[in-house]
C-alpha cells in the first residue's frame, strides 16, 4: 500500500494553486513563497520542524513590512495577493493541528479567487474546478492526520466530485438568480496603483508597469453597433489641460467655465449628424460621464436625481459621485462639425511648464520647421513612428521624464504618447490638450451592447487646428494594432476572447496564411474558439442588466422590487432544494423494502393484485394459499432473500 | 412506536469561517463585477449546503441502542461503550458519541459503522473521585465530512448509573487470613495458586484438579492440592484502619481488587454494612459499589 502524508499533499495543493499568481506579484515574493513551500515539503519529509515558531513570526512581520513599503497599502489587489501568498507559504511551515490544516485548505479557495480577479481566461474555469475539487478533497482527508493511504485520497476525491455534482443545481440557479448588486463598500478601497482604469491625472513616468483590469466600466447601446470597429469608438470622459511635461493634470475646479446644464446642448453642430447612445455606467464613485467623442448633449439618468453639469471641452459630470449603476442617454457629434461655444477660450491650452532640456528644444525647432500646423503635426507623428515601441511595462522614468521618454527609453503606453505629444504641440504654439476616456470595447451578441472594461482605458490628444478641435491619437502611430483591436491586442496570452467582429476578422486573416491541413486545423480551432467564446462571454457579462431584462417580462421593473424578488427567489430555491433533497434522498428505501416492491411487481405480472387495504405480508399469505404452481419458485426465492437478511441482522 | 428521532445541526467555527469567506467572496465579486468570482463563491456556497446535508444524513442513518456502563476507578481512564446501529446499506462515516456524566461531557473519537450492523463507540472517561454518578444524556454527533457542521441527535437516559470505585492505592499489607468457615470449598475448585502435593482421587473431587499427566503415565488418578486455597478467608474491615477515610477506602479497594484477581475469598465490613466472605465477580462489584458510595465516618 502506498502512503502519503496529508501535509505533503496540502503543500503541493498550495503550490498548484499559487502557479497562476506567480506572474501577477513581484518576482521576489513569488520566488520566496515557492522557496518556503519547498522548504515545507522538505520539512514534512524529514518529520521535524526546521524553523522555530518565533522565526516564522519574525518572517511574517518582515514580509508585512516589505509589502507595506513596496505597495504603500495592504488592500490593493497586488498587495493583498502578495501578502496571502507569503502568509500561506509560511503557514505551510507549521502544520500541527487540524485547525492549521483547515486554514491551509480554505486558503486554497482564496488563491483561486485571486487568480480569477487577475485573469478571466477560459482556461481558468477548468483550473477553478480542479482547484475547488482538490481543496475540497483535502477537507475530507484532513480529519485523518499523519500517513494516509493513497486509496483514501481517491475515495475522498470521488466523494467531493459527487458533492460537487449534487451542488450543481443550486450553483446554476444561484448564478442566474443572485442579484448582481454593487458593493457599497468598494469606494473605500484604495486606488489601485498601476492598474488600468480611469483617473484624472496622467503620470506615466511613475509607473513601471500597469495591470489590466477586467472590471466593467460601462455598456453602451447604439444603432448599428456591430458595424463599429474599436478604432471608431473613442469614449470621451475628461480633459486634462495642465501640462507638466510628460505628466498632465486637470485644471483646478473653478477655473473652467462651469455652467448649469439644462435640457439644451451647449454645442451647436454645423451639420445635423449625430449618434444617439444609451449608456449604463457602473458605479465608479466618481463624477465622470462617458460618451462617444464628441458629446454634445447628455440627458440626466432616468431614475436618478443626479444633476448633470457641463464642464466645457465636451465634458459632462454629475454633481455628486456615482454610487450606483447609472443609465443615461447621450448625443454625440463627429468632432469636426462642432462649433465652439463662446465661453471656451484657447489661451489656457497653450500654457507650458518651463522646459529646461536643450534636447527637447532642439527637437521642437526641427519639427516646427514647416509651413502649416497640419504639417507640423504630421512631422511630429513621424517622429513617433520611428523607434518608439508600445508596451505595458515601460519601466520607471528617471530624471526629466519627458526627455528620458523621448530620447532614451522610447517605449510606453498611451499616456506616454498622448502626454508627450500634446506638450510638444504646445511648444510649437498649437493649442492642445489630453483627453482621457476609453477606446474600443467588445460587442456582445447576447446583450446587444458594447462592453467597455477598465482595461480599455485610453488617453489621446486634441489639437486646435483650422478653427476646430481635432483628435490626434499618437498611440495609433506607434501601435496601430492597439487601436484597431482595442485592449484585446494587449492580451496575447488569451487569444480569441472578446474579439469584436472586425477585430477577430483581422486577427484571423493574420493567422491563416498557411494552407492545407494546417489551415483546416486552424479553422477548426477558430470555430471552436467562437463557440466557447460565445457562451463564455455570456458567462462573464451576465449581470443585473440581463436579470432586469428577464424579470421585466414578469412585470418587475423597479430596482427595489427587483432585489427583493431576487433575494426571495434565492431563499426559496435553497430552502426548497434542501427539503426536496431530504424527502427524496433520505427516504431512500432500504434493500428490504426495495426487494419487497420488486417482488410485488413480479407477482402483479402473474396476476396477483395487492388490495389497497392489505399489508405486504397479508398479501403474501393470500398468494401462498392460492393453488398455483407458477408462483412457487418466486416465493422460494423471496424466502431465501428474507433468510439472508435475517442472518445478516443477527450477525 | 418509537419516538421520531430529532436531529439538530449548526455550523461550528470552521463552518462560520467558511461561510464568512464565501460572503466576502460575494462582496469581492460585486466590487470587481467579476462573474467568475461570483461563480466560485456560489460553488463554495452550494458545496457548503451539500456538506451540511451530508453531515445531517450521517446521523439519520444510525440509531442509538444503549450505553454499556462499566465501572471505573477514580483517576484512571476507563472506556464507556455506546452501541450504535446502522440499518442502511451504506457505511456511515464519522460518527461520534458524547455522554453527559453529572453535567460533564465526554466524547468518543469518530468511527465508521458498517452497513446493516452495530458498532461500539468507545468514550474514554476519567473521574477524580469515587461515587455513584448519574449518566443523564447520550448524544450521537458528527462533523463529517468537512468539519464545518456539528450535527447531533440527543437521547435522554433514565436512571443510568455509573460507579466510580475508589482508586486502588495503599501500602499496607493484607490482614492475616483466618480459617474459612466453609471447609468444603476445596472441592469447588477455588483455592490458592501454589501447588503443594498430590492426593488420591476420591469421588466428588474437582475434575479440573486431576493431574492428567500422571494418569497418562501410570493410569492413576491423582488430584493436585494447592496451598493457601479456599481454606482461608481475608476479613477486610474499615474499622481497624486508622488513616483518613478516603485513604482507607483506597486501601480497601486495592485489597478487594488484588484478592479478586487472585480468586481469593474475602469478607468486607464497613460501618453499618457487612459483606459475607465470598469470591467471584458479583461479590467483587458488590463490595466495590459499597466502597464507592460509602458515606459514613471511619471510626
Amino acid at each position: 500500500m502506498i502512503f502519503a502524508h496529508i501535509d505533503f499533499i496540502l503543500i503541493l495543493n498550495m503550490i498548484f494553486l499559487t502557479l497562476p499568481l506567480i506572474s501577477e506579484v513581484p518576482f521576489w515574493s513569488s520566488s520566496t513563497a515557492l522557496l518556503i513551500s519547498v522548504l515545507a515539503l522538505f520539512q514534512v519529509a524529514r518529520k521535524r520542524n526546521l524553523l522555530p515558531t518565533f522565526i516564522i513570526q519574525i518572517f511574517s512581520v518582515f514580509f508585512l513590512g516589505l509589502i507595506l513599503v513596496t505597495f504603500k497599502s495592504l488592500f490593493s489587489q497586488e498587495a493583498s495577493t502578495t501578502f496571502l501568498l507569503l502568509l500561506g507559504a509560511l503557514k505551510s511551515l507549521e502544520l500541527k493541528t487540524t485547525r492549521d490544516r483547515l486554514v491551509m485548505a480554505m486558503l486554497g479557495y482564496y488563491l483561486i479567487m485571486l487568480s480569477l480577479i487577475f485573469s478571466q481566461s477560459i482556461l481558468l474555469i477548468a483550473y477553478m474546478l480542479i482547484g475547488v475539487l482538490t481543496s475540497t478533497t483535502l477537507l475530507y482527508v484532513i480529519h485523518n492526520p499523519g500517513q494516509i493511504e493513497i486509496k483514501t485520497f481517491g475515495k475522498s476525491f470521488a466523494g467531493s466530485l459527487k458533492l460537487f455534482a449534487y451542488s450543481l443545481p443550486i450553483l446554476i440557479l444561484l448564478f442566474f438568480v443572485f442579484p448582481r448588486f454593487t458593493n457599497p463598500l468598494a469606494r473605500f478601497l484604495p486606488e489601485n496603483h498601476g492598474v488600468s482604469g480611469f483617473s484624472d491625472q496622467l503620470s506615466p513616468g511613475d509607473l513601471s508597469k500597469i495591470v489590466l483590469s477586467d472590471k466593467v466600466a460601462f455598456r453602451a447601446t447604439l444603432e448599428n453597433m456591430g458595424s463599429y470597429s474599436p478604432k471608431d469608438l473613442y469614449w470621451r470622459g475628461g480633459v486634462l489641460g495642465v501640462s507638466n511635461g510628460l505628466n498632465w493634470e486637470r485644471k483646478a475646479i473653478g477655473s473652467a467655465p462651469y455652467e448649469s446644464f439644462s435640457d439644451s446642448s451647449p454645442y451647436r453642430t454645423v451639420r445635423p449628424e449625430s449618434i444617439e447612445q444609451e449608456i449604463t455606467l457602473e458605479a465608479n464613485y466618481d463624477k465622470w460621464l462617458f460618451a462617444l467623442d464628441f458629446p454634445i448633449k447628455i440627458e440626466p439618468p432616468e431614475s436618478s436625481t443626479a444633476r448633470i453639469r457641463f464642464r466645457g471641452a465636451g465634458i459632462f459630470e454629475t454633481k455628486s459621485p456615482l454610487l450606483s449603476r447609472t443609465r443615461y442617454r447621450a448625443t454625440s457629434a463627429t468632432q469636426l462639425n462642432v462649433k465652439l461655444p463662446k465661453t471656451e477660450t484657447l489661451e489656457e491650452y497653450l500654457e507650458l511648464p518651463k522646459i529646461q532640456s536643450q534636447k527637447i528644444k532642439a527637437l521642437v525647432e526641427k519639427l516646427s520647421a514647416a509651413k502649416t500646423d497640419q504639417e507640423k503635426i504630421q512631422k511630429t507623428l513621424n517622429f513617433f513612428r520611428k523607434g518608439f515601441r508600445y508596451t505595458l511595462e515601460p519601466g520607471t522614468l528617471y530624471g526629466d521624464p519627458l526627455e528620458t521618454f523621448l530620447f532614451v527609453s522610447k517605449k510606453g503606453f498611451c499616456e506616454h504618447f498622448a502626454g508627450s505629444f500634446s506638450t510638444l504641440m504646445r511648444m510649437m504654439n498649437i493649442p492642445s490638450r489630453v483627453v482621457i476616456g476609453f477606446q474600443g470595447g467588445a460587442f456582445n451578441n447576447y446583450g446587444n451592447f458594447i462592453l467597455v472594461r477598465e482595461k480599455d482605458a485610453h488617453a489621446w490628444s486634441e489639437v486646435f487646428v483650422d478653427g476646430v478641435w481635432q483628435r490626434i491619437d499618437p498611440t495609433e502611430v506607434v501601435s496601430p494594432e492597439r487601436i484597431l483591436l482595442g485592449s484585446q491586442f494587449l492580451e496575447e496570452a488569451e487569444p480569441g476572447l472578446f474579439y469584436t467582429d472586425i477585430g477577430s476578422q483581422i486577427l484571423q486573416g493574420a493567422q491563416i496564411k498557411q494552407t492545407g491541413i494546417y489551415k483546416m486545423f486552424q479553422m477548426a480551432l477558430l470555430r471552436w474558439d467562437a463557440i466557447t467564446n460565445s457562451w463564455y462571454s455570456f458567462l462573464l457579462s451576465y449581470d443585473l442588466e440581463f436579470q432586469k431584462r428577464w424579470l421585466a417580462e414578469f412585470g418587475i421593473e423597479k430596482n427595489q422590487k427587483l432585489f427583493l424578488f431576487l433575494f426571495a427567489l434565492v431563499g426559496v430555491v435553497i430552502f426548497g432544494f434542501i427539503i426536496a433533497f431530504q424527502k427524496g434522498r433520505f427516504k431512500k428505501s432500504s434493500r428490504l423494502s426495495k426487494m419487497n416492491s420488486q417482488f410485488q411487481k413480479r407477482l402483479e405480472k402473474l396476476g396477483f393484485m395487492r388490495e389497497p387495504t392489505e399489508g405486504h405480508f397479508d398479501f403474501l399469505k393470500r398468494v401462498q394459499t392460492e393453488p398455483r404452481q407458477d408462483v412457487l419458485p418466486l416465493l422460494r426465492q423471496y424466502e431465501d432473500f428474507l433468510l439472508e437478511v435475517y442472518m445478516r441482522s443477527r450477525n | 412506536m418509537k419516538k421520531k428521532k430529532r436531529i439538530y445541526i449548526i455550523p461550528n467555527r470552521y463552518g462560520m469561517t467558511y461561510y464568512l469567506g464565501v460572503i466576502s467572496m460575494i462582496m469581492i465579486g460585486a466590487t470587481y463585477a467579476n462573474n467568475l468570482v461570483f461563480l466560485l463563491a456560489f460553488t463554495l456556497f452550494s458545496l457548503g449546503i451539500m456538506i451540511m446535508i451530508q453531515t445531517n444524513e450521517q446521523l439519520k442513518k444510525v440509531s442509538f441502542e444503549k450505553v454499556i456502563l462499566t465501572h471505573g476507578y477514580a483517576n484512571e481512564i476507563f472506556l464507556l461503550k455506546v452501541l450504535v446501529k446502522n440499518e442502511t446499506d451504506n457505511v456511515v462515516s464519522g460518527i461520534q458519541a458524547r455522554v453527559t456524566i453529572e453535567k460533564k461531557n465526554f466524547s468518543s473519537e469518530a468511527a465508521d459503522i458498517q452497513p446493516q450492523s452495530s458498532g461500539y463507540l468507545e468514550i474514554p472517561v476519567t473521574w477524580p473521585r469515587r461515587g455513584q454518578l448519574n449518566v443523564s444524556h447520550v448524544r450521537l454527533f458528527s462533523i463529517w465530512p468537512a468539519g464545518f457542521f456539528y450535527s447531533w441527535a440527543p437521547t435522554k437516559l433514565q436512571n443510568e448509573n455509573l460507579f466510580i470505585y475508589p482508586s486502588p492505592k495503599g501500602t499496607r499489607s493484607l490482614p492475616e487470613p483466618v480459617a474459612a468457615r466453609n471447609l468444603n470449598s476445596d472441592s469447588t475448585g477455588k483455592g490458592g495458586e501454589d501447588f503443594s502435593q498430590h492426593k488420591v482421587y476420591v469421588n466428588g473431587d474437582n475434575l479440573k484438579r486431576i493431574d492428567w499427566k500422571i494418569y497418562a503415565r501410570n493410569r492413576l488418578l491423582q488430584t493436585k492440592i494447592f496451598e493457601d486455597g479456599a481454606s482461608v478467608e481475608y476479613p477486610l474491615k474499615l474499622k481497624v484502619l486508622e488513616n483518613e477515610n478516603e485513604v482507607n477506602l483506597s486501601q480497601l479497594s486495592s485489597w478487594v481488587k488484588k484478592l479478586s484477581e487472585e480468586g481469593k475469598v474475602f469478607s468486607l465490613s464497613l460501618n453499618g454494612a457487612h459483606f459475607e466472605a465470598s469470591s467471584g465477580s458479583e461479590h467483587f462489584h458488590k463490595c466495590m459499589r459499597a466502597l464507592a458510595t460509602y458515606q459514613g465516618k471511619a471510626s
